[in-house]
């Protein structure tokens, strides 16, 4: 009997690109399966198994009833991880948390079709907001080698260390032209480094994706945003694109 | 020293030669709006004319993360030290990046030779640059002198007619300049390159010597200056990354997905990052942006300098340019700090409340920051045209949004205060003086006694008391008026009296028909609560007219109080706050800075307080 870890995976309210970035690792799928027994991946086999040591959660809740099945797999899981922003923070699925009313987004996603009873769906929590979580996997989609030191550092028994300052502490290393002068805005400052400040090395201002650092300063960071001549609802908007208000819960 | 000229497009061959021999050639070129350190393929990449790169030089001594021991999981005898070290020429470096270079050789060959560092630098020849382009965050003419960056083997300077001139400043420099096609210079170039090292001037400059660095931030470390910027810090680390002399790093170990082997890496880090001085079981020595903001400046103007005897700070501006909050430039910051100390603040008036037919309560707020006194201190407050008066602070540190002042209108200040309406803006220095500390008698009883005015400035206490009920044990408070028409804050003496164990006795000179409390002089009140105070768990707290002190000083002698127990604040004419003016002066104390808050102990033997 192998005394490797047994993995798995699930997935709630997500695209699934968490999953798909694990998929898709190429060479170091064959070092993580030398790592780790994987018993369950639905996007990859079909086997299904009893209890997991580590479980990788994707997806937020959006459904009353995606409750008791993430429930079953906390109780049959040693670690519950949370995998990507989704699972994390509530990610981008939050955003209509923030539109109040829920009937109506319904009807604006499907139309006349809105009450059909399996389109139910209730205010998005993360996972964290339904079952303990041990440990979470940041960003919109995960880094790949980020995944990949979690699993290492659970097998040796350690804990993962992931960054607590900012992208933009990424960003300077990588000698970018800061988009502030640039004439761009970018949440860079507040948002938690670890994607390698891969959206501001392209060019593209950092929308926050990984969920905010411990202490961020977001009072400085809407004092220099609206100093970048963005209005209050503008200002509000980056914010609420990825949750960068953990508070704020349903 | 040898001088050298050379053509640009001979110089350029000669790069390009260099670029086919055995060193690395590494030289500044183009990013987008700005500049870079990059490793040359061809020489027409170098852009020599450039304002500033993005990082420093140092990326090549000290690379942003580096193995420093290799080893195999659970075996401690298969460490092993990895030294990676290129040789290499960096070209076009600025004469402040050479002084940084300085800084770094020395702190890495200081105590225990930093082996890693001095491979790498070992192996390195720099080409310096005297800049043809300014940059709006450059201090350097401040910070450094031509001693400082003698790290440089050859420095180029532009002559602008195609042409660069060379300063030959080490021997390798010297054997490196032998392969190239440069001639020596003549007296008319030499002359042109004196003129032209330091055509560029910075926009910048520090309003003190250098050298007074030290000494002057030993004396700023609790500067308001640090927490205002501090407010706006996103403790991302930028200005410690881009920083030419900063050097600290991170060490941690890195394991193959095999968890077999593995390897130990230090990489950048520094003292600006939330996590950097915690240590396990989650204390963190430097717990606010503050405590950091603090420790970055004092470390670059005082530490370093006092350590090395080098610019801890070489004023590139690096920092000034990474920093998004636009906080983070030791020049900015220590120029603030040392502002006149006469140069008051903005403060806007919020509202006024009409107190008593000359007394009016106003509220002031600062621009962008809370005012951060204590009980018991005061403000100068300044209007153009009309001048400058110290007032006592009438609200508790507990209220945030503004302070609050009691002004009566007696002199000219007074009077143009009291034409001022909400929105109208006024100057304010300060808090200045001692306080009433409060926060160290958690627990005691307290007895607070005011007599006419001196209420405004013990409601600052008793009002922070009230806010921290819980922490005190009984509290007394008398207060003496002239007559029904000049009590002060009653609303709130009524909401005080509700308080929990909290008495409360007013008395007035002159009562009337209406008047059904006490009348009589404040010490009438005394005898009242005798049986509640015991002297030697409670602290008295008087403020009133000068005649007051003496007569209750006296009450409180025979109740059996000990004279440190006993506060007084002790008006004085403050007119410049700051311990310089002389006006306040009794015997050879500065109320203004001593005081106003003394304890009758400290002052009971001075022929002139009392």
């Amino acid at each position: 009997m192998s005394t490797k870890p047994k993995v798995a995976f699930f997935d709630f309210a997500s695209c699934e690109g968490c999953q798909l970035q694990i998929a898709n690792l190429e060479e170091e799928i064959i070092g993580l399966v030398d790592l780790v027994d994987v018993v369950e991946f639905r996007e990859v086999m079909t086997e299904k198994a009893p209890s997991y040591d580590i479980a990788f959660v994707e997806g937020s809740i959006t459904r009353k009833k995606d409750e008791a099945r993430l429930r079953d797999i906390r109780e049959r899981s040693g670690v519950l991880v949370a995998l990507g922003a989704c699972a994390a923070t509530g990610g981008l699925n939050k955003l209509k948390n923030v539109r109040g009313n829920l009937e109506q987004v319904r009807r604006d996603v499907y139309g006349s079709d809105w009450d059909r009873p399996h389109l139910e769906t209730y205010a998005t929590r993360a996972v964290g907001e339904i079952v303990p979580v041990d440990f979470q996997v940041h960003g919109c989609p995960i880094n790949r080698e980020e995944f990949l030191h979690v699993v290492e550092a659970f097998a040796l028994g350690t804990n993962p260390e992931i960054p607590d300052y900012p992208v933009c502490a990424e960003c300077k290393i990588k000698e970018n032209v800061c988009l502030f002068h640039l004439g761009q805005t970018c949440l860079g400052p507040i948002v938690r480094a670890g994607c390698g400040a891969i959206c501001p090395s392209n060019g593209v201002g950092c929308e926050g994706c990984r969920g905010i650092i411990p202490h961020a300063n977001r009072n400085a960071m809407k004092d220099v945003l609206a100093e970048h001549n963005l209005t209050v609802e503008q200002i509000t908007e980056k914010f609420n694109l990825f949750p960068l208000y953990p508070e704020v819960t349903p | 020293m040898e001088y050298k000229i050379i053509s640009k497009s001979d110089f350029r061959d000669f790069v390009n030669r260099l670029i086919e021999g055995d060193h690395e050639i590494n030289g500044v070129v183009k990013k987008g709006i700005s500049f870079v350190y990059d490793t040359l393929v061809d020489a027409s990449d170098l852009c020599l004319d450039y304002d500033e790169t993005l990082l420093p030089p140092k990326k090549y001594f000290l690379p942003v993360k580096e193995t420093l021991l290799t080893f195999k999981t659970g075996d401690p005898s298969s460490y092993h030290e990895s030294v990676e070290a290129t040789p290499r020429i960096i070209i076009g470096v600025h004469p402040w990046d050479l002084a940084a270079v300085a800084l770094l050789d020395k702190a890495f060959s200081t105590g225990q030779s930093d082996v890693n560092y001095l491979s790498r630098r070992n192996q390195s020849l720099l080409i310096g640059m005297y800049p043809t382009r300014a940059f709006k965050h450059r201090f350097s003419g401040s910070m450094i002198t031509d001693e400082h960056y003698q790290t440089a083997d050859l420095m180029l300077v532009d002559l602008g007619n195609d042409t660069y001139a060379i300063e030959v400043v080490s021997e390798k420099g010297r054997d490196l300049m032998g392969k190239s096609t440069a001639v020596t210079a003549d007296e008319y170039a030499i002359e042109s390159l004196e003129k032209r090292k330091h055509v560029i001037e910075d926009g910048m400059h520090l309003s003190m010597p250098r050298g007074d660095l030290p000494e002057f931030l030993k004396k700023q470390q609790q500067s308001k200056v640090i927490d205002r910027r501090a407010d706006r810090c996103f403790s991302c680390g930028a200005c410690v990354l881009v920083c030419p002399t900063c050097y600290c790093f991170h060490v941690e170990e890195e394991v193959d997905l095999s968890l077999r082997a593995g390897r130990r890496t230090r990489t950048w880090d520094g003292c600006m990052r939330e996590g950097f001085a915690s240590a396990a079981g989650g204390h963190n020595f430097r717990e606010t942006p503050a405590n950091r903001l603090r420790h970055r400046i004092l470390r670059k103007g005082k530490y370093l300098p006092e350590h090395f005897h080098l610019p801890g700070c070489v004023g590139c501006g690096r920092c000034a340019q990474a920093c998004v909050a636009d906080i983070a430039s030791p020049l900015e910051i220590i120029n603030e700090m040392n502002r006149s100390i006469y140069l008051p603040e903005v403060a806007t008036l919020q509202k006024i409340k009409n107190m008593t037919d000359k007394d009016r309560f106003f509220e002031f707020t600062l621009e962008g920051r809370e005012l951060g006194h204590q009980p018991g201190q005061f403000v100068e407050l300044s209007i153009p045209g009309i001048g400058e008066a110290p007032f006592s602070i009438s609200s508790s540190p507990t209220k945030q949004g503004g302070f609050e002042m009691l002004i009566r209108n007696v002199g000219k200040v007074t009077e143009a205060v009291h034409r001022l309406e909400p929105g109208d803006q006024v100057g304010i220095r300060g808090p200045f003086g001692s306080h009433f500390a409060v926060e160290r008698y958690l627990g005691k009883d307290l007895l607070f006694i005011a007599g006419g005015l001196g209420l405004a400035p013990l409601r600052s206490a008793i009002n922070y008391v009230m806010d921290n009920r819980g922490s005190y044990g009984q509290v007394t408070i008398l207060s003496g008026a002239r007559d029904r028409s000049q009590r002060l804050f009653p609303e709130e003496i009524t909401r005080w009296s509700r308080a929990p164990d909290t008495l409360v006795l007013e008395t007035l000179d002159h009562g009337d028909e209406e008047w059904t409390g006490q009348t009589g002089v404040i010490t009438t009140l005394l005898p009242m609560v005798a049986d509640r105070i015991t002297p030697s768990d409670t602290k008295a707290f008087i403020v009133g007219p000068p005649v007051m002190y003496r007569f209750v000083i006296r009450e409180l002698e025979a109740f059996g109080f000990d004279h440190k127990d006993i506060l007084v604040s002790l008006e004085r004419r403050m007119e410049c706050g700051v311990g310089k003016c002389g006006h306040c002066q009794i015997d050879d104390i500065y109320v203004c800075q001593e005081g106003p808050v003394f304890t009758y102990d400290s002052i009971r033997e001075s022929m002139e307080a009392l």
